[in-house]
């Protein structure tokens, strides 16, 4: 799990060391949006399960997120979280290890990272793919049950799948909690119901469909949004 | 006694504090790929997918500059005018978007806006008043006109490279409110701001690019990325020769922006869903400063 992440730190933890920087940890949790069905151009999409892979999550103290400028990361979520996307209430990850200073943007993985060390993007193990999506689209008298294996690739040996994710607090504290708000729903419109329909009453959508394609370019322009409270 | 004791006091505080006035001019630059246009081929700034592009009108909302220091909150700059610019008719000379008289230190905390125009926006010098109206009557944050060619250049439908059609050139014509301010802003040295040196002037541009919208990627530090405009030609989905913005709505991204051709399109500013989201999305990124350096802190405006 620290393969990539403890180095960042490490490097932070040693620049800060001559200014007595204290390390600290606060919670991170998720929240999905719910079951409810919702509208994809003609058709009513109703999710029955949304797992999805988080995680490493990378805090990073610049607004040019980028894997170098990310070496004075301020927090960083080591592990990979397995989550219920359709889950309404908050479900707690863990907790983020953390320095002083201010967050200005995020990096994360989807469970499939590929470090420095390895010669090919690997997926965490517990979910072996970065989402699995599945439920059912219906229009008129016609219905389409899919499920979904997605896999969200890191574009570079070295290089989160997602850089420049939009995360900002002044300050977070020992008090701090992290919220991530993760909505599948949105991951969805871009698949053409059309032709999973043409191609028959069920779709097994895999890497190198269409259908694949559209939810990967969702995942990664549409991320979770970061939020920080008071617990 | 007591005297002469303060006068070496009096001295010292006057030595710490007199660290002298100097001037910095403020310029608007627009970037060389919006009066010489982007060729084809493999060099830094090259369209890699086989298109030539030229720009015939390169219209931007700028202004709201402002710089201070970040070790004395009293040291702060600001001009919170608006101007429309035509970057394909700037003054020989420059064009000065503001000038202050200021204490000769670093100022590291520098910022403008390319805001939606509004009736406060005056036409910059070399603007036409048409242009300067066109920007204000539409809300709009910029405004490009243009054409790609390429000799064997095809439209193809999106998704479907092997449904194409020949389409030497394409136009295109757009307005955009996408209205963003810019802070944090660095030159390609990394180095945030600006020093003003005592009795002395310093010049500052800040830089519109006109390349963001062929990127692969969301560019947040050094442009490190390939330029592909074949997706324009790809949305022209009537093949009549120019795409449209309504086609641009009508295109999934995922279908033009495929990560087989290099595209991860993670860290922009709003939702990309359609292409025209990734115009806009790009439109928000173009404010630069000091040529090739970046002003990586954006917001909506």
């Amino acid at each position: 799990m620290f393969r990539r992440a403890a180095p960042l730190l490490a490097l932070a933890l040693l620049a800060c060391g001559s200014t007595g920087a204290e390390p600290f940890a606060y919670p991170i949790a998720a929240v999905g949006v719910g079951a409810d069905a919702f509208p994809v151009g003609d058709w009513q999409v109703t999710l029955t399960r949304a797992d999805l892979a988080l995680g490493p999550i990378y805090l990073c103290a610049t607004a040019a997120a980028s894997p170098d400028l990310c070496a004075v990361a301020v927090g960083e979520f080591a592990d990979v979280a397995v989550l219920d996307a359709l889950a309404p209430a908050a479900v707690e990850l863990g907790e983020v290890a953390a320095l002083p200073g201010d967050v200005r943007s995020a990096m994360l993985d989807y469970g499939i990272s590929w470090f420095t060390t390895q010669t090919e993007a690997t997926p965490d193990r517990a979910l072996g793919n970065s989402a699995r999506l599945a439920g059912t689209a219906v229009r008129g008298d016609t219905t389409v049950t899919f499920d979904a294996r997605v896999d969200v690739l890191p574009p570079l040996r070295g290089s989160p799948a997602l850089v420049g994710v939009r995360a900002r607090v002044d300050e977070p504290g020992p008090d701090s909690r992290l919220l991530l708000r993760v909505d599948p729903r949105a991951w969805l419109l871009g698949v053409d119901f059309d032709a999973l329909a043409a191609a028959g009453p069920s779709a097994a959508i895999r890497p190198g469909d269409a259908a694949h394609a559209a939810i990967a370019f969702a995942m990664t322009t549409q991320p979770p949004t970061f939020s920080w409270s008071a617990p | 006694m007591t005297s002469t004791r303060l006068v070496p006091l009096f001295a010292l505080l006057l030595a710490c504090s007199a660290r002298g006035s100097g001037t910095v001019q403020v310029f608007v630059e627009a970037e060389d790929t919006i009066p010489d246009g982007l060729d084809p081929g493999d060099g830094d700034e090259s369209i890699v997918d086989g298109w030539t592009v030229r720009y015939d009108k390169f219209l931007v909302t700028i202004g709201d500059f402002h710089a201070r220091s970040s070790s004395d909150d009293s040291l702060d700059l600001r001009d919170e005018a608006v101007h429309v610019v035509d970057l394909k008719r700037l003054p020989a000379g420059g064009l000065v978007l503001a000038e202050f008289s200021a204490d000769a230190v670093r100022y590291d905390r520098v910022g403008y806006s390319l805001p939606n125009a509004s009736a406060d926006a005056d036409a910059a010098e070399g603007t036409a008043a048409a242009d300067r109206e066109l920007l204000v009557a539409n809300g709009w944050s910029i405004y490009i006109e243009g054409e790609l060619t390429a000799p064997d250049g095809v439209s193809c439908v999106p998704g479907d490279p092997d449904d194409c059609a020949p389409a030497p050139v394409v136009r295109f014509a757009w307005g955009l409110q996408a209205g963003t301010a810019f802070a944090d802003c660095a030159g390609p040295d990394g180095v945030a701001g600006f020093a003003i040196p005592s009795g002395g002037t310093v010049q500052v541009k800040p830089t519109v690019h006109g390349d963001h919208w062929f990127f692969t990627n969301l560019t947040q530090g050094a442009e490190i990325t390939e330029r592909r405009a074949q997706w324009i030609a790809d949305a022209d989905l009537d093949r009549d020769g120019e795409t449209t913005l309504a086609e641009l709505r009508q295109v999934p991204a995922a279908k033009l922006f495929a990560a087989e051709l290099g595209y991860n399109l993670s860290g922009a500013l709003i939702p990309i869903v359609t292409a025209y989201d990734y115009l806009e999305a790009q439109a928000r990124t173009l404010g630069d400063f000091q040529g090739e350096g970046e002003c990586p802190t954006r917001d909506i405006l």
